[in-house]
């Protein structure tokens, strides 16, 4: 009895409440038009975009790859789940379990097919590694637009309009929860740990007889998967997409959402999407001006923040529930860590005054 | 710090003051137009015509619904040029209680943006979305003030044609823009029902500087017009380089040429000549047209109206017309019908839409003379 008390103690269940509290809560402002349609949008694409960028974390957070063509992956995924939708589900999409049903049967579909292009761009990963792979995602991602850009039936420059609106705040909710999951599932399991040890030191790891190649590749194609699913979320909440909306500053877009939240972490991931999807609007106030103060805003985060705002910090619930000790918090070092110790110096510092007054 | 709150309260309060000085109420229009980005010289043009509109509706005592007047005010949101921000602008004007609004200045953002103010039955009039699928994908409140791309095509081959009697045509577009590639294929659709010959190269995409390679086949097909059309900014540069290889072909083109950006960025002898169809042109005799340069000029320091300033005027105009006819500003549904069935002189004249909700627009020829456009003649259908 002692001991499983115990074990309570060690564990954290605070962000098991919070996560379906904060749906509860979101989705009955949204239902009661408390958070209008603007800042509801808004919280979509901060999903989407927290979708992506945890994709992207899963090749330069965890694997220690480095890739600049998310957005291609998107592409895909957005491209082939629209045109399924478009053209070969819409008249089957009559009520609203099949609605769902078929949309989420086009997510998949979507996600396998950048998983494939996923597999390609991975194959040259095995003989390249820093900026050299980097520049060969990035031309990957290149082509792949361009590649929108001249097939007949993706419409070409003009891309596809008139793509049903199914993406709702629930699904987006759902899918983030579910990617964060299978994320930390699969960080823990023995291929998680195999990518974990070619980021550290993959010599190492292939004299430990762990197959690099594969678990690069497989970084790559589960990557590009979840990156496509976050690109079909994204094509049917826009109702429409070009191939110019997947240009490699979207790209880039992700690899700042990763590193401004603190790369390594699935967690500081989406919260750096969230964080900087909503300073551009917030900024919306200063009109012109919001593009200067933004990037100052990222140079100073970079500055102060070189681990990102976040660090590595996990949520309770990536972590399993089990507590960071203090070691972890140190090397962490998120800016929670940072705000609380300038309160804790801040208290300390009072104390000490009152005592020297006392004296 | 005391003192700067002080002050601050001050100029709050003679702010009030002001604002409570008009008894009317005032009713909220919203601009979406690229302020930022690649296309804000459009975004600038834009505000520009539509900040005009609502002056003098303002001056002459404000706009007279039903049985009361409102003062018009502008909310202006910058979509940088993008589908994506565009999305959010829209969204942000609607939640702050815009009547109507006007934009955007792309067909893709204007599809991108059409069907938001469709679901929330807020009117969005397109300036300058000239795709024939703008009005379509947008839904049944978005309209446009401008003409659609399969005529202006149209106008384009039948200057190349007919006006000037050329029978190869060579053209050059952009295949990253939708509008530049649009416009292409029905240029090249009507020249060829026409009976004349075309030859198609591309370039991709509004960053590229070099078009030696399209050029050079071009001279090899000895063309005896060439026929450019793209977004404003991108057409300098392919002109000044078929001069400067020795072609002295003539150049057709469609609206984009009608931008001073155009006329700052080449040099007058390249432009000389240079005949493009547009929709107003700013020396027409027409008394409405005269009224609406004279005012623009001596707003905006003597800045000629373009076709991106007279859309944009026409559109808040349009409005405006609408929501006096309907008589209410809380009704969406009996203000999109009297948006559609709208019928007023405007400068560039005779305006009505069909039932697409695209305007029927008659096209005027310009030309460059000594660095600017002039006119050049009247083209029918």
């Amino acid at each position: 009895m002692m001991k499983i008390k115990n074990n309570d103690t060690n564990k954290t269940y605070l962000s098991y409440i919070v996560v379906p509290v904060l749906f509860f809560v979101l989705y009955y402002l949204i239902q009661t038009k408390t958070i209008n349609m603007y800042w509801r949008n808004i919280i979509l694409i901060c999903g989407i975009n927290g979708v992506v960028a945890m994709s992207l974390n899963l090749i330069n957070g965890i694997t220690g790859q480095s890739c600049l063509g998310q957005a291609g992956f998107m592409s895909v995924g957005a491209y082939v789940s629209a045109m399924l939708t478009k053209n070969v589900f819409k008249p089957y999409m009559t009520d609203t379990f099949q609605t769902y049903a078929l949309f989420v049967a086009a997510l998949i579909i979507g996600g396998l097919a950048a998983g494939l292009i996923g597999f390609l761009i991975g194959l040259p990963s095995l003989r390249l590694r820093g900026d050299y792979l980097a520049i060969i995602t990035l031309g990957f991602g290149e082509m792949i637009r361009v590649m929108w850009r001249v097939v007949p039936a993706a419409g070409r420059a003009k891309g596809i309009n008139s793509i049903p609106k199914v993406t709702n705040f629930v699904s987006v909710y759902i899918i983030v929860f579910l990617v964060m999951l299978i994320f930390r599932n699969f960080t823990k399991s023995s291929y998680g740990r195999s990518c974990i040890a070619v980021r550290e030191n993959e010599l190492a790891g292939e004299t430990m007889g762990i197959n690099t190649t594969a678990a690069k590749i497989r970084a790559f194609v589960f990557a590009a998967i979840v990156a496509g699913i976050g690109g079909g979320l994204y094509s049917h909440l826009m109702t429409f997409i070009n191939p110019d909306t997947f240009n490699s500053a979207k790209s880039t877009d992700y690899v700042l959402y990763l590193y401004t939240g603190g790369v390594g972490s699935f967690s500081s991931a989406l919260l750096g999407a969230i964080i900087f999807t909503i300073i551009p609007e917030i900024l919306r106030f200063m009109g012109e001006w919001r593009l200067v103060v933004y990037p100052l805003v990222l140079i100073l985060t970079m500055i102060y923040r070189p681990k990102g705002l976040f660090g590595k910090h996990e949520f309770g619930f990536m972590r399993f529930g089990e507590k960071e000790n203090e070691y972890e918090k140190e090397e962490n070092a998120g800016i929670l860590m940072l705000i609380s110790k300038a309160v804790k110096s801040l208290l300390n510092g009072k104390k000490e005054k009152t005592r020297k007054e006392a004296q | 710090m005391k003192k700067y709150m002080f002050l601050a309260l001050v100029l709050i309060m003679a702010f009030a003051s002001v604002m409570a000085v008009s008894a009317n109420e005032t009713l909220k229009i919203g601009l979406c137009q690229p302020i930022t980005g690649s296309m804000a010289m459009s975004g600038l043009y834009s505000t520009h015509g539509v900040q005009l509109a609502i002056d003098q509706i303002n001056e002459a005592g404000g706009l007279q619904v039903g049985d009361k007047t409102y003062d018009l005010e502008l909310l202006i949101e910058d979509n940088e040029g993008k589908p994506d921000i565009t999305i959010n602008a829209v969204s942000k004007l609607i939640s702050d209680g815009v009547v109507a609004i006007v934009g955007t200045n792309s067909s893709s953002t204007s599809m991108a943006g059409g069907p938001i103010a469709t679901s929330e039955k807020v009117v969005m009039v397109s300036t300058t979305g000239t795709n024939p699928d703008v009005t379509q994908v947008g839904g049944e409140y978005m309209f446009r003030s401008c003409w659609i791309d399969s005529y202006q095509g149209y106008l384009a081959a039948k200057l190349a044609y007919e006006t000037l009697g050329k029978r190869r045509a060579a053209i050059l577009y952009n295949n990253a823009d939708d509008y530049s590639t649009g416009i292409m294929d029905f240029f090249v659709k009507s020249f060829e029902e026409m009976g004349g010959e075309t030859f198609v190269q591309a370039y991709a995409g509004a960053e590229i500087k070099d078009f030696k390679a399209q050029i050079t086949a071009f001279k090899d097909w000895e063309p005896d017009v060439i026929f450019i059309e793209a977004q404003a900014a991108e057409l300098p540069l392919p002109t000044q380089q078929i001069r400067e290889l020795g072609m002295d072909t003539q150049i057709v083109g469609a609206a984009s040429w009608d931008n001073e950006l155009l006329t700052q960025l080449t040099p007058k002898e390249d432009l000389e000549g240079i005949i493009y169809v547009t929709t107003f042109c700013a020396d027409s005799d027409e008394p409405k047209a005269k009224e609406f340069v004279e005012a623009y000029k001596a707003k905006w320091d003597g800045e000629l109206p373009m076709n991106q300033a007279t859309m944009s005027y026409n559109a808040m105009r349009i409005i405006a017309q609408a929501l006096q006819d309907c008589g209410k500003v809380d009704d969406p549904e009996a203000f999109r019908d009297a948006m559609a069935a709208v019928n007023m002189e405007l400068p560039n004249g005779h305006f009505e839409y069909d039932e697409n909700r695209d305007p029927q627009i008659s096209g005027v020829l310009m030309t460059f003379r000594d660095g600017v456009g002039v006119y050049y003649g009247e083209i029918g259908n």
